[in-house]
């Protein structure tokens, strides 16, 4: 268990700048999860922290030492791949014990080791098996594993679940948060998956283009979004987005008009980006004293115990929600609800959240 | 719909099956017959090896004869020359094989898993003497053989088929080394290897029928070279098998069951090694382009 | 400090693998060619101690040999002629092994079929040789079948032994084309002859439509090598003609050797060698401009 800090990393490839200063604090026992588009970085400053990239500048530090000059094996990490990189003509067991074989380590330590950590994941039928002879759910955790014997001070985990089925990748998204609960090691752990993030994290870190666009709680990233990149990233179906003018009641958004408080130092005729959840736009019969517009439905997904209703304002593709058994008609308007209390708003030129 | 075939549907399977199986054993007539053409020489060498100098000719031809002579193998067998020619073959060959795989791998390695500076340059550089026209190198070579004392050598052949063999082998190890993901090296470097190590360790045994086809090819390039073996030897005892066999012509002239038999018995190892690893070395072959 | 040094053995990383490489293939193809070079612009070298420079006068005599000329030709037509070969015969059979046939079926013709390529060049002219001699056995199918009434000295006559010549080398030299074509075959994806054949395209159309335009690539980089090496051969043809008879199949590689090896004058033999590397590095330069598209 070890804090992790990286200040003001950055990453150059020739003339192209692919980190710009990326500072992150990561309290031991912390599950820091890296998240963004891909191309954003997330997995070169994963691969800094591993050793496996150069650092064009800044520092890392793992516990209290630097480890900007050190080779991967003194760092005290261990890392699962996306692609689980198994030595094919290793078995599991010898895939498991490779890095304490390398450290000289008695063999019958290695051999209690391995044993227990097998036990943990439930391999221990498999120990003798190749991995072409695995599942894919297996092979992910003798991938674990392998990371697990050697006890290090820090996971990091790179995309582990992408080449999962998603059935697959529920169940072993919720075995690394049970192992991160009974180990209690720091982890950080890239995804470009948000669900993954949301479910796992203890602190998320959002990026962008080689930068940290927010990082926070889940909760704080879910609902108190700094920028439009963010308020668009996390949720599924996303955020509504659109672009409105500031009314003296309220907004302009597209030629309905909805009454709402909007933020101090707005002024009417203003230019603003308006953000709400799929969440918080309903049937108006089922929301009575809500900001009500009628709309033009054109689609209805049915996705078992809700719908998303999609419809259109001015001309923005707008999603909102309704139960499962609620009967809507498409291709006709639609008075809807809007929960304006948990909308967000941006600067249409910064992107930024005013407040 | 009815889950009953139509009549005409069925008589349509049917034909259709039976179409096919004609088509099958028309393809399989083609492959048989024209297999036979193209191997038939060599049956033929087997087969005059086994008869009389004084049936070579006879007519009607036959393809088995009616007594298998086994004088020309006695006679290949028995005298310490050829002996001599096939312990040569053998040193120079497997000798080639290992220094150019050892050497091949680590130049591939460097080329599969680095980015440097001149790393295309030199890339290309390794392709290029792929293509150097032997012939061209001969005169010099006799020169440089001569300088360095390996004339009439053994290691004046290693030498210089190792020149010859290497491009193969880092063309064809490199094109191997690519199909294994970067992800192995990294594991294994974060469980501790060292650069070579990762080589060593991880790589190697996931490259194993990358290394057979290697070793394979190369070392039928050493075995069956011609033009260096006959211009930097001189002694009988440096001779290898090619240069044996060719040497054979002048000697005995008409003696067509010896000629055959030592050249059955001069290209069993390389046809033996074949069969064995075929199945690798087809793969190989396409890895990097290879000499016909 | 330590961590400059490391960065520094991390770059150095890569050159320490290539170098025993490098180096061997470096001095040993490097100090040859500037060699045979400097041989070329002398008169008499190897044979006396101190040889004259006579500048291009080696080359000069060339021009003016019609020997030179006529062994250039017999390349020509030897090199065009057996690529030729390799290429219909190597595809041909790729094709039909490709067929529809038990895998079991398939790997045994296919390694069959390489057969010819794995033997030494001494055996597979003393093969031909007796398979092509006066009395031989292609003579008496020949006869038999009434194609020739009298036996043909198919490797002593001049204007046979060419042919003979073309036919060695391309029994020789299929094998290569034939699996380079296979193996590119199977990267061909298999849903682009699925549409074919749901648009209705049969065996031509699909080979026409589908493979090879797939495997142009392939087909010019395996061609060009194949001459490119077929342009130099050196021993299949000094073992099966020896250049002959009198000088119809000699080619430029034959001519070197015997200028070099018969005839002792090095210098002129040096000057064929360089002009053989000329037009091979010509030819390399067309080869490496579709490889570094690769690299």
């Amino acid at each position: 268990m070890s804090r992790i800090e990286i200040r003001n990393l950055v990453k150059m490839y020739g003339a192209h700048q692919a980190l710009h200063g990326i500072d992150i604090s990561i309290q031991p026992g912390e599950f820091c999860v890296l998240v963004g588009p891909s191309g954003c970085g997330k997995s070169t400053t994963l691969r800094m922290v591993a050793g496996l990239e150069t650092i064009s500048g800044g520092e890392i530090a793992i516990g209290e030492r630097v480890v900007n000059g050190l080779r991967p094996k003194e760092r005290g990490i261990a890392m699962v791949f996306q692609n689980y990189a198994l030595y094919p003509a290793k078995t599991v067991y010898n895939n498991m014990a490779f890095s304490l074989q390398l450290s000289r380590m008695p063999k019958p330590e290695i051999d209690r080791r391995v044993r227990e950590v097998a036990d943990i994941l439930e391999l221990t039928p498999l120990l003798e098996r190749k991995p072409g002879a695995l599942s894919g759910g297996q092979r992910q955790r003798v991938a674990m594993g392998r990371a697990i014997v050697r006890d290090p001070e820090v996971f990091l985990f790179d995309e582990p679940l992408s080449n999962l089925d998603a059935k697959l990748r529920g169940q072993m998204r919720a075995e690394i948060k049970r192992l991160h609960q009974r180990l209690q090691n720091t982890i950080i752990y890239v995804t470009h998956d948000q669900v993954e993030a949301m479910t796992l994290a203890d602190r998320i870190v959002i990026m962008r283009d080689g930068k940290i666009e927010q990082q926070g709680t889940p909760d704080a990233i879910f609902h108190d979004p700094d920028t439009v990149f963010v308020a668009g990233f996390m949720g599924s179906p996303p955020m509504n987005l659109v672009d409105c003018m500031v009314t003296p009641t309220g907004l302009k958004l597209g030629d309905s008009e909805i009454a709402c408080a909007t933020p101090d130092g707005l002024r009417a005729g203003a230019r603003v980006i308006c953000g709400i959840r799929p969440d918080d736009i309903r049937p108006a019969a089922d929301q009575p004293g809500r900001a009500t517009a009628t709309v033009p439905v054109d689609l209805i997904e049915q996705l078992g115990t809700e719908k998303l209703v999609h419809f259109r304002a001015g001309q923005h593709s707008m999603i909102g929600k309704t139960g499962g058994r609620v009967d809507l008609a498409e291709g006709a308007p639609h008075p809807l609800a809007f929960d304006m209390a948990h909308a967000y708003f941006f600067d249409p030129d910064t992107e930024r959240r005013i407040r | 719909m009815s889950d009953i075939v139509q009549p005409a549907q069925a008589t349509q399977a049917v034909n259709e099956e039976r179409r096919r199986r004609w088509r099958q054993a028309a393809i399989y007539a083609a492959l048989a017959l024209v297999t036979f053409v193209m191997v038939f020489p060599i049956l033929w060498m087997i087969s005059v090896s086994l008869k009389p100098t004084t049936e070579t000719f006879s007519l009607p031809p036959r393809l088995l004869p009616e007594t298998f002579h086994w004088d020309g193998y006695a006679k290949v067998l028995t005298d310490p020359k050829f002996r001599s020619f096939l312990i040569n073959s053998y040193v120079v060959g497997l000798a080639v094989t290992a220094l150019s795989l050892v050497i091949g791998t680590l130049a591939a390695f460097g080329f599969s898993r680095y980015r440097f500076f001149g790393d295309r340059v030199a890339k290309l550089f390794v392709i290029t003497t792929q293509m150097v026209p032997t012939i061209t190198l001969l005169i010099p070579y006799f020169g440089v053989i001569v300088f360095l004392g390996l004339y009439d050598t053994l290691w004046g052949l290693i030498l210089t088929y190792l020149t010859f063999a290497l491009p193969y082998s880092i063309v064809m190890m490199n094109g191997y080394l690519d199909t294994i993901p970067k992800d192995f090296d990294e594991a294994a470097t974060i469980d501790g290897c060292t650069p070579l190590g990762v080589l060593v360790r991880v790589l190697l045994p996931v490259a194993l029928p990358g290394i057979i086809s290697t070793a394979v090819y190369t070392f039928l390039l050493a075995w069956n070279e011609f033009l260096f073996a006959l211009a930097l030897t001189r002694s009988m005892d440096m001779r290898t098998v090619p240069v044996g066999i060719s040497m054979m012509v002048g000697e005995f002239g008409l003696k067509w069951d010896e000629m055959m038999a030592f050249s059955v018995i001069g290209s069993l190892p390389v046809l033996i090694l074949f069969m064995l690893v075929q199945r690798f070395v087809v793969g190989g072959l396409s890895a990097g382009g290879v000499k016909g | 400090m330590t961590t400059m040094l490391r960065q520094m053995t991390t770059r150095g990383t890569p050159y320490l693998f290539l170098l025993p490489g490098l180096v061997i293939l470096g001095a040993l193809l490097s100090v040859p060619l500037y060699k045979v070079v400097e041989y070329s612009l002398y008169d008499n070298v190897i044979v006396e101690r101190n040889p004259t420079f006579v500048g291009l006068a080696n080359y000069t005599n060339l021009m003016t040999d019609p020997g030179y000329w006529s062994a250039g030709f017999n390349t020509v037509v030897f090199t065009v002629g057996s690529v030729l070969g390799h290429m219909i015969v190597g595809i041909g059979l790729a094709l039909l092994v490709n067929a529809d046939i038990a895998p079991r079926a398939r790997t045994f013709f296919r390694s069959m079929l390489i057969l010819p390529w794995i033997f030494t060049a001494v055996v597979v002219a003393l093969n031909w040789q007796l398979l092509l001699n006066p009395f031989g056995l292609i003579n008496y199918m020949l006869q038999w079948m009434g194609l020739t009434s009298e036996p043909l000295d198919w490797l002593g006559d001049p204007d046979l032994a060419m042919w003979s010549l073309l036919l060695i080398s391309t029994w020789r030299g299929y094998p290569f084309i034939m699996v380079s074509f296979l193996s590119g075959l199977q990267t061909v994806p298999r849903e682009l002859y699925e549409a074919a054949e749901i648009d209705g395209a049969g065996f031509w159309h699909k080979f026409w439509h589908v493979t090879l335009p797939q495997l142009k690539p392939v087909i010019f980089g395996v061609a060009l090598l194949d001459l490119i090496w077929t342009f130099q051969l050196f021993p299949l043809v000094w073992l099966s003609t020896g250049g002959g008879p009198g000088r119809a199949t000699e080619v430029l590689s034959t001519l070197t050797f015997r200028l070099a090896f018969v005839d002792f004058q090095f210098s002129q033999a040096a000057t064929v060698a360089v002009s053989i590397l000329i037009i091979s590095a010509a030819f390399t330069l067309l080869y490496l401009r579709n490889e570094a598209r690769r690299l």
